[in-house]
């Protein structure tokens, strides 16, 4: 069921938030065994959220009401354990809402759980996590991607109609690639990062994860838009998306990449690309080749970025005031074997090396050589985007270079891991909004995706666009056998 | 060769503003431990800092009244450290692109200080050590105060100077009404950089910087202390270290900092939850337009307008409420006394009632209990002859000490002057008798004479004689013997 199917069973009384819920606890009931997509779940919660929002009614204002949505394990839901799938944050129950959160709450939405994630969104494959890795419901020897790939499998195996993710590099759409599921990163300050435990701040992104490009819509309506509380969330109205919807796509100039097929892009991915171009073509759209020069610098200058803020984002997990702390062995321990131990016990392989190189590139002596250089690069890979967005209203891409990969495959080779996010992370260097959908399958049955990217703030481009290309091809309809 | 001092001044300003300088706790002080505090200010994971915008405005005041420009483009860095009373792990602060640059305090000796740069960072919390049970507590009311660091050249050449400059600075803060300015709360602390160099031209010795100066009278004698040890060790031949000392007030010497304090690696970065913004040009002249009249203005129109040595003009403006205090009694002066009583006032302000506050250790005239009415009243009291100025600081200590107004301290006392010229004549008569050596003195033509005649007479009556008439009265009759 997609939100829009729900709300019409609600609109015609047909079903009531508790049975809609009980649908979605009988499937995790089924497939969470499988899969694994949650970090934390309480059926009792979803069942008295449900009864409650029935008591009240669907009074108007609620655009969300009844409707079940599993949030990231990084974004802060007051009373519930939120720990980054890491055991640095064991026990942590924030004392507040992140504002999407609140946004939620306030429309309506049940919240099912908190979704399985790499620890700290730090990877690609989600087996990063203290909680164990999440299966992809389309092969479950293999990944659902990263870091939301909780949020990616869970939608994608009918355990929740809508998921939060967030994505730093490629954390939303990566995991819906592999998934065969919608996933939008919007543009950086359309949505309040306020209560996303931050990995690199000038990065980080929350957004939908869902079956359609309309659920998408509908979601980022409701967390868009300003928040006091984040000092970087534009303060620029929200189109009404729904509407935006509706427009035809004829005349619409897509343009190509050229950069983003060199790059050991899999032909299988390469070729669900053009049929996807060619369907553009016959809707109407224009299709043209760009250039993006800098693309080979992004992954380097987002290693620099991102875990330079990271090392400084993670130095609050320090054992003082919540979370994991060490036990003191025989006798006391100072204060720095307090330190290193909690931090020690309480970060897994990957937070440490993204701390570690993030330090590094910091460190006086070298911060020009890395940091400083990063932020130049960081700026020609915006003025990339700005040109080519003088010549065309969208970019399509491949979300990733590959389909989804097995368990293990990658997690002894950081560095191919890196690769993973290759064509994403350009996006979030640039700050521009970038939706991934469901384009293909392969012979084997592994989905593939599609990113369409705009200009900053104009998510309605890429929901007009995708819902044109789901309008016309059955992808995002295809379920995984379980 | 003389060696030469070389001193810069580091002040952390907390400013009063009533709400932190990322939250909105408040910043009130001595609440209980851990009462003022909120997601934001306990670095609880996932929240962000919003720049209190007052702090700002009185960031922008300051820097503008201490003669900096400012910065077009406002940034905020991160400084990364771990420590129990910072909760982040990194503390908000401004780096490369201070608020204000490139300003100067011109101290009481004329001297100008420059001043390198005004910059806004965020407190910390304090640490509650408990050494019997082996822990420390956190306290993180104090975390997110804002904070104005406030750095000058090395200009400072001596504890005395740098004494005069933190006082003309408080002052002038004093004048801006930011901050409380009290070291004893910690709203205004002090650290110093000191170091020793061969000659005015040689290059700048090592530096040791001095922390935990809890007053000013703290700053300057660490200083001197500091100097000593710096100027012996380098007498003996040894090299001084480049290091952080803390001084010890009640042994009176400063203490090497164990460990590798001073190792930081700060590694700072642009702060990126906090978008850098850029200032109005016109914002920032406003802003200036909207300053009140500073001490040096203020001391120059004193000068000109009650005719004042510059002196005075300078004592009585170096804090507001001095100023303030002596401007009410300025204008309640009876006219026609002209720039001789505005003169008197001035005296009295600088002399005995800053000789009370110093014994009471106050660093405000408004806390003397002694208004400028009351000034005025005693002042009116010497000039209508009813006491004599020696009577009138026995009446300012009693009127102190009880609160009764001036008036009601000589009636109660009986302290009124004698202006009888036949009780005085009767008083000099006999003095003129007990005194022949002074007597013979005076007909010499040696005028001390006179006036030790005065004294005794004075003794004689109890200090209650009109002291104008008494000198009369002798000198008549004198020299008609």
């Amino acid at each position: 069921m997609t939100l829009r199917q729900i709300q019409e069973l609600y609109r015609q009384k047909k079903a009531t938030p508790s049975e809609i819920a009980e649908t979605f606890l009988r499937h995790i009931q089924q497939r969470e065994p499988k899969i694994h997509a949650f970090a934390w779940f309480d059926a009792g919660q979803v069942r008295e959220q449900a009864k409650e929002l029935e008591k009240a009614g669907p009074s108007g204002g609620r655009p969300l009401w009844g409707i079940p949505v599993l949030v990231k394990d990084n974004i802060c839901v007051r009373g519930t354990p939120t720990t980054c799938a890491s055991k640095i944050l064991s026990g942590f129950r924030p004392p507040y809402d992140a504002t999407v959160v609140e946004r939620l709450k306030k429309a309506g939405a049940i919240l099912l759980g908190m979704a399985n994630m790499d620890e700290f969104a730090f990877g690609s494959s989600c087996e990063h996590s203290c909680y164990g890795p999440t299966r992809n419901p389309w092969d479950v020897s293999r990944v659902p991607g990263g870091s939301s790939g909780g949020s990616a499998a869970a939608v994608a195996a009918r355990m929740a109609p809508a998921a939060l993710g967030s994505d730093t590099g490629g954390s939303i759409r990566q995991p819906a690639s592999f998934c065969g599921v919608v996933g939008l990163k919007p543009t950086y300050g359309r949505i309040s990062r306020y209560g996303l435990i931050a990995f690199a701040s000038s990065l980080d992104q929350i957004g939908p994860i869902t079956r359609t490009v309309e659920d998408a819509a509908l979601l980022a309506q409701v967390m868009a838009g300003r928040d006091p509380r984040d000092s970087t969330c534009a303060d620029l109205p929200v189109p009404d998306y729904a509407q935006s919807l509706q427009q035809p796509i004829h005349g619409l100039r897509l343009g190509f990449p050229k950069e983003y097929v060199s790059e050991g892009v899999d032909p299988q991915v390469r070729k669900a690309i053009e049929e996807a171009l060619n369907l553009f073509r016959k809707l109407g759209a224009t299709v043209r080749e760009v250039s993006l020069p800098h693309t080979e610098y992004a992954v380097p200058t987002y290693y620099i970025v991102a875990t330079a803020e990271a090392s400084s984002n993670l130095a609050r997990f320090d054992g003082v005031r919540f979370g994991h702390r060490a036990k003191s062995g025989s006798g006391s321990q100072t204060l720095q074997e307090m330190y290193t131990r909690s931090r020690e016990e309480g970060f897994g392989p990957e937070a440490k090396r993204r701390i570690t190189l993030g330090t590094f590139v910091l460190s006086s002596g070298y911060y020009d050589a890395y940091y400083a250089q990063a932020l130049k690069v960081r700026t020609l890979i915006q003025q990339d985007f700005n040109r080519a967005f003088e010549q065309v209203d969208c970019l399509v891409t491949p979300t990733a270079p590959t389909p989804p990969f097995r368990l293990g495959e990658k997690l002894e080779d950081p560095l191919t891991m890196y690769l993973s996010d290759i064509l994403t992370i350009s996006i979030n260097l640039a700050g521009v909004p970038a939706l991934s959908l469901p384009c293909g399958f392969t012979p084997s049955g592994l989905p593939v995706g599609m990113q369409l990217i705009a200009k900053p703030f104009a998510e309605e481009l890429l929901f007009r666009a995708g819902q044109a290309y789901q309008g016309a091809t059955d992808w995002h309809q295809r379920e995984p056998k379980l | 060769m003389a060696t030469v001092t070389v001193i810069g001044l580091e002040v952390h300003l907390q400013l009063k503003t009533a709400s932190k300088i990322f939250c909105g706790c408040s910043t009130a002080f001595g609440a209980p431990p851990n009462t003022q505090v909120c997601p934001v200010c306990l670095g609880l994971p996932g929240v962000l800092p919003v720049l209190n915008r007052q702090v700002f405005l009185s960031g922008v005041r300051v820097s503008l009244a201490l003669g900096c420009g400012i910065q077009p483009r406002i940034v905020f860095h991160r400084k990364n450290y771990f420590y129990p009373d910072l909760p982040k792990g990194y503390q908000i602060s401004q780096y490369d692109l201070p608020l204000g640059m490139n300003g100067f305090v011109e101290i009481p000796s004329g001297k100008k200080i420059r001043i390198l740069r005004v910059h806004m960072e965020e407190d910390a919390g304090k640490l509650i050590h408990r050494p019997e049970e082996g822990s420390s507590l956190v306290d993180l009311n104090r975390a997110g105060v804002p904070l104005l660091e406030i750095v000058t050249e090395p200009d400072l050449e001596s504890p005395e100077q740098a004494h005069e400059y933190l006082k003309t600075l408080k002052g002038i803060l004093g004048y801006l009404d930011v901050s409380d300015c009290d070291m004893e709360k910690g709203s205004l602390r002090c650290d110093a950089n000191v170091s020793l160099k061969e000659g005015a031209a040689a290059e700048l010795g090592t530096k040791v910087e001095i922390k935990n100066l809890n007053s000013f009278r703290a700053v300057a004698r660490a200083l001197t202390y500091e100097i000593q040890r710096q100027g012996k060790m380098l007498q003996e031949g040894e090299k001084v270290s480049q290091e952080t000392r803390l001084w010890d007030d009640a042994k009176g010497i400063t203490l090497g900092m164990r460990g590798k304090e001073y190792a930081h690696d700060y590694r700072y970065f642009p702060e990126p939850d906090l978008v850098p913004f850029a200032v109005a040009a016109d914002g920032i002249e406003e802003a200036r337009a909207s300053l009140p009249e500073l001490p040096a203005q203020r001391a120059e129109r004193f000068a000109r307008q009650y005719g004042l040595p510059r002196p005075d003009a300078v004592g009585l403006t170096a804090s507001r409420s001095t100023a303030d205090y002596y401007e009410v009694c300025a204008g309640r002066f009876p006219a026609g006394k002209g720039q001789a009583g505005q003169k008197a006032i001035a005296n009295w302000i600088l002399g005995d009632l800053a000789r009370e506050m110093n014994e009471r250790n106050l660093d405000s005239i408004e806390k003397l209990k002694f208004g400028p009415e009351r000034l005025v009243e005693l002042v009116d009291l010497i000039d209508s002859g009813k006491i004599s100025g020696k009577m009138a600081k026995e009446v300012l200590v009693e009127s102190i000490q009880s609160g009764q107004a001036p008036g009601a301290v000589v009636q109660s006392k009986g302290l009124s002057q004698v202006s009888d010229k036949e009780a005085i004549r009767a008083a000099a008569r006999a003095v003129i008798q007990e005194q022949p050596k002074a007597v013979e003195d005076f007909k010499q033509g040696k005028n001390p004479a006179l006036m030790f005649m005065v004294g005794q007479l004075m003794k004689k009556m109890k200090g209650a004689a009109n002291p104008g008439l008494s000198q009369e009265v002798l000198k008549e009759l004198l020299e008609n013997r």
